[in-house]
């Protein structure tokens, strides 16, 4: 079997290494709990997420390595980007709401469990479709070794997102 | 904080297990993929397989035939389990179970071969564009070739099942599925 590397290759040596490792789990803690935050914690909500969008960037920026004239293309990419990944956020939000509501009342009927699963695999395949639209994107602005280096740091993000998201859905009955 | 109320998870216990365990499957071959450490960590050349793991390569082989075995044979244990099927249910959906397997493993033979190019330019030093060109766009083709199939398995299914029984087993998939990806994303050195 290979041997374990402990996330990435950064010249910046560990600190980021462990920085971008940290932010993960927080994040990802984090989200979670926010796509399913009720309107009694809003503000505080609202709050955790600019820290967690500016705290994301930071992240980004550290790893990034860009010159100049990189910046100054690439950051208006990124800023659409995370504004089209969070409607999509919004809509899994809704998604995942609706499940928990039609949860709690007991079993879940057919038609519901048909049309929540029916968002899911919409809602998954406009995200690969984004990604490629933005890889396109960013190709035209970075070389192709940077685009790539964003495209891995979402993903570590977005993955652990996932992965935390899936293990506390509970299974429809 | 919404809720779900005493959700029954009999999957969980063995979500990350199953997980692990799957990412060394999709690791798995013959030569297999070993990713560097970070070149900061030692500036000389890292060799990618040590000779002593080469040399027990064979037997690693089927040690590791003997593991996937196992791994299969849990999964499929853990998704009957889990799934409550009729006798008339169980009858359609196992042909299609066993046929999604398949199809899922030739998307994981897929991104293994993408995560092996990978390590051995890793290996070679700083990778150059055109190289990192092609495997992201190899990560994107297995990222939508795997979401396309998942679609695909769902409308089959919804055929011989009951829409939240379909709707289960996806969400099986997907959780064992989620902590595989996200294992593979910890561990994959960013791009230099």
């Amino acid at each position: 079997m290979g041997t374990r590397v402990d996330i990435h290759t950064t010249r910046q040596g560990t600190s980021h290494r462990k920085a971008l490792t940290r932010f993960v789990a927080v994040v990802a803690v984090l989200l979670a709990g926010s796509a399913m935050a009720q309107s009694a914690t809003d503000t505080n909500m609202e709050i955790l997420k600019q820290k967690i969008t500016a705290n994301k960037k930071l992240l980004v920026a550290h790893n990034m390595d860009l010159n100049d004239a990189e910046a100054k293309q690439f950051w208006p990419l990124y800023d659409s980007y995370q504004k089209e990944l969070e409607q999509l956020d919004h809509k899994l939000g809704k998604t995942i709401t609706e499940y928990a509501e039609a949860f709690n009342k007991g079993p879940v009927p057919n038609d519901t469990a048909k049309k929540l699963m029916k968002e899911v695999l919409n809602e998954e395949e406009q995200e690969v479709k984004l990604k490629r639209s933005y890889v396109e994107k960013l190709g035209k602005v970075l070389p192709a070794t940077k685009a790539a280096r964003y495209l891995q740091i979402e993903n570590k993000i977005r993955t652990v997102v996932k992965a935390e998201l899936a293990q506390v859905i509970p299974l429809v009955y | 904080m919404l809720v779900f109320k005493g959700s029954t998870m009999r999957i969980l216990s063995f979500g990350a297990l199953v997980g692990s365990l799957l990412y060394l499957n999709a690791c798995a071959s013959s030569d297999s993929p070993v990713l560097p450490p970070p070149p900061s960590v030692a500036g000389t050349k890292q060799l990618l397989v040590e000779p002593k793991a080469a040399s027990a390569s064979a037997s690693a082989d089927t040690n590791m035939a003997i593991l996937m075995k196992k791994i299969k044979a849990d999964k499929k244990l853990l998704v009957a389990n889990n799934m409550d099927l009729t006798d008339a249910e169980a009858k359609r959906f196992w042909p299609l179970y066993d046929s999604y397997q398949e199809e899922l493993q030739q998307i994981n033979h897929r991104l293994g071969r993408t995560i092996m190019d990978y390590a051995d330019a890793l290996n070679k030093g700083p990778i150059p564009n055109e190289t990192a060109e092609k495997l992201m766009s190899e990560a994107l083709d297995v990222e939508e070739a795997e979401v396309n199939l998942k679609r695909s398995y769902a409308q089959k299914l919804d055929d011989v099942l009951p829409a939240t029984k379909v709707a289960r087993y996806v969400q099986i998939e997907h959780k064992i599925r989620a902590v595989v990806k996200s294992e593979l994303a910890q561990r994959i050195p960013l791009v230099y």
